[in-house]
């Protein structure tokens, strides 16, 4: 169980936060103020610490001081965008910034591998009888090596660790192919296409009309 | 070049001008006055040679027959007499007749012209110079037997022209002496006059730098002095202009910076939720909870910028204050506001008053209406918020009084930035963006009044501003 703390003074954002973290089966607890959260961190133990910069009682930045000698990973979350205040918060030992707003696969992508950097997370996933295994970069069928091309390793990666969220074709797109999205989507379709064929996923991975995948349990599937 | 040499070379160019004009001129009277001197001697001695030769011959010819043979003989042993006799050390005598010498106690030096040239009874003179020695010769001429006979006496006078030139020379060395002194000195009267200047002249070109800190302390009265002081109350003002627009900037953007932080926030809430819905499946209970965060971020958004747009008019428009009745103002209020407290069970209390200020109505409205929703947030049902009005002798004070919740002492002072709140999740609830105190204060700000806050943690908090009373003669508005 990856437990994570989460420090933001505005309620509907921490809810946000932490609604998405629950459905990825992290256990979150919420502070909403400086001195909270810093009771908390002395109380209990957490893996990930996800840190709002403006926050009553005590701020972000000081607050980030105090953990530090923890060695629990930090990832600032801010409206704070520009460029200086990006580099003061990695500078002072941030593993990560996300500005506001942002998108929740953004936030999913970033907590995992800021996870997967301090080992918190294995390097084996699974998913019902594929395996994925993302040190070796290899896959395998009910114990059956998946002979996979790199882009779609990684697409079934992306696929596995958003299990039951829509993911949109140009997030795809943006996360697989590193590149800006055009409305060409040709290319991904078809290695969809040719990872249902290969994994054997037809039924649960499914076409979004118009919006793009999701990879569903086979309850849900259902 | 710099001020303090240019001082310097003028007053150099005009000592030695002046030194050099009186030294040539006391030299040269000094000499004319020696020279004058000598000529006026040899005259008197030219003059005591003759009057005793002509008595040596007079003896001669009274006593003897004479023939001009023996007469030229008796001159001579009369000039070697009269010169044996009377002559001093330095002068010479010779006496020619007839245009030849016949007698000579030295070699002459001047020339013949001077005894053919001299008329009969005259006497004349010339300064001659040989080997670097002047003499002078005075001749007068007499007539004896029908022919001219000259008594001719030279005096050396090298001794004055040695003595002009010594005296030049000493003056020489005399004036490059004072000159020297004099530029020494001059120099550091001139550094001392021209330091303020150069004072000045570092400190103006420290602040063109933009050390805008750079002053000078020079205390004297004269135009550097008044310079300095003039340089200084320019520095004074230009600092204080600085300031001001850094200030300014300062406060820009803090106020941007304050603003995308506001706008994010509710943003990033709407963005995060609609992407939840539209990505994941969700129970009803979820879905509901995602959309009603998205209804009520989005009604804090526009909450968020009507007061906004609010703030930015208020700023840029200034008003045009016209005669106000305090009494008409709180009445308005009062009735725009109302609804609001019966709804939340809290008690408006007013004391209205009839005087005038001058001020915009409308604006002024909103200021006092933002003043007492405030109150009515801090207030719990069932308690009162008192709207009255006093007249001071030059002021009349409207005061919004709330038995609330109060404001802790340290955010005291920042509650009229713009977005500043003091209990972000209550405020959120009640739909504020941390704008109407702000909005309120700048609405006073341009009018002129005071605002006057005092507060107690769970006692309440009293807002008074004081406004100027309106100066012309009392007549009814409207």
């Amino acid at each position: 169980m990856i437990k994570i703390l989460i420090v933001e003074d505005e309620k509907p954002i921490s809810d946000l936060i932490a609604f998405n973290l629950s459905a990825n089966n992290y256990v979150c607890t919420q502070a909403y103020d400086g001195l909270t959260a810093a009771n908390l961190i002395e109380e209990h133990t957490y893996d990930l610490i996800l840190l709002d910069i403006m926050l009553p009682e005590i701020d972000g930045y000081e607050l980030l001081e105090y953990i530090k000698p923890l060695n629990i990973p930090v990832i600032f979350i801010t409206a704070k965008g520009a460029l200086e205040d990006r580099v003061k918060g990695l500078t002072q030992g941030a593993e990560d910034y996300i500005v506001k707003p942002f998108q929740v696969v953004e936030l999913l992508a970033r907590v995992n591998v800021v996870l997967r950097r301090f080992n918190k997370t294995s390097s084996i996933l699974e998913f019902e009888d594929i395996t994925i295994n993302t040190e070796t970069l290899t896959a395998s069928k009910s114990g059956q090596t998946l002979d996979l091309t790199p882009k779609e390793f990684e697409l079934l990666t992306l696929l596995v660790r958003n299990v039951n969220i829509t993911l949109f074709r140009e997030n795809i797109y943006e996360t697989i192919w590193e590149n800006d999205y055009y409305g060409d989507t040709r290319t991904l379709d078809l290695h969809i296409q040719r990872l249902r064929k290969k994994t054997g996923l037809g039924h649960q991975l499914k076409t979004v009309y118009r919006v793009g995948y999701r990879l569903e349990t086979s309850d849900k599937a259902n | 070049m710099k001020f303090r040499y240019k001082v310097l070379i003028i007053n150099m160019i005009v000592i030695s001008i002046c030194l050099g004009t009186i030294g040539y001129l006391m030299i040269l009277k000094n000499f004319n006055l020696a020279l004058n001197q000598q000529i006026e001697n040899s005259v008197e001695e030219n003059n005591l040679f003759q009057a005793s030769i002509e008595y040596e011959l007079l003896n001669i010819i009274n006593n003897n027959s004479y023939s001009s043979n023996v007469l030229m003989d008796k001159l001579t042993e009369a000039g070697e007499n009269v010169y044996t006799n009377i002559s001093s050390n330095d002068s010479d005598l010779y006496v020619a007749y007839n245009g030849k010498i016949i007698y000579s106690s030295n070699q002459l030096i001047c020339t013949d012209e001077l005894w053919s040239t001299v008329d009969v009874g005259k006497k004349t003179y010339t300064i001659n110079k040989v080997d670097d020695s002047y003499y002078i010769s005075v001749s007068s001429c007499t007539l004896l037997m029908d022919q001219r006979l000259n008594i001719i006496n030279q005096r050396n006078i090298t001794s004055i022209y040695t003595m002009m030139e010594q005296q030049t020379s000493y003056y020489n060395i005399l004036l490059i002496i004072v000159i020297i002194v004099c530029s020494v000195f001059m120099y550091i009267l001139s550094t001392f006059l021209t330091k303020p200047l150069e004072t000045l002249q570092k400190a103006s070109e420290s602040f063109g730098k933009g050390d805008y800190e750079a002053r000078v302390s020079i205390k004297s009265k004269d135009e550097v002095g008044q310079l300095a002081n003039t340089y200084n109350i320019m520095a004074d003002s230009v600092e204080a202009h600085m300031d001001e627009l850094k200030n300014m900037v300062t406060r820009q953007e803090q106020f941007v910076a304050d603003f995308t932080h506001e706008l994010k926030t509710p943003m990033t809430s709407i963005i995060g939720y609609a992407d939840t819905l539209r990505s994941r499946d969700l129970t009803k209970e979820q879905q509901v909870m995602a959309a009603s965060y998205i209804f009520s971020e989005g009604r804090r958004l526009e909450a968020m910028s009507m007061k906004l747009f609010e703030f930015i008019y208020t700023k840029q428009h200034s008003i045009t204050p016209k005669k106000l009745n305090t009494k008409k103002l709180m009445t308005e209020v009062v009735s725009s506001i109302e609804p609001l407290y019966q709804n939340k069970k809290v008690m408006l209390n007013t004391n209205m008053c009839n005087y005038y200020i001058s001020g915009d109505l409308d604006l002024l409205k909103s200021a006092f209406i933002n003043l007492l929703d405030n109150a009515r947030k801090a207030s719990q049902p069932g308690k009162e918020v008192i709207f009255s009005c006093v007249e001071t002798p030059d002021a009349v004070t409207i005061t919004v009084k709330d038995f609330g919740s109060g404001i802790p002492k340290e955010h005291l002072e920042k509650i009229c930035d713009a977005f500043y709140m003091v209990d972000k999740s209550r405020s959120r609830k009640e739909g504020g963006a941390g704008l109407g105190l702000s909005l309120a204060a700048l609405v006073f700000d341009a009018h002129k009044a005071t605002m006057n806050i005092e507060s107690q943690v769970d006692k309440g908090t009293e807002f008074s501003i004081s406004f100027p009373l309106y100066r012309e003669e009392v007549t009814t508005d409207e």
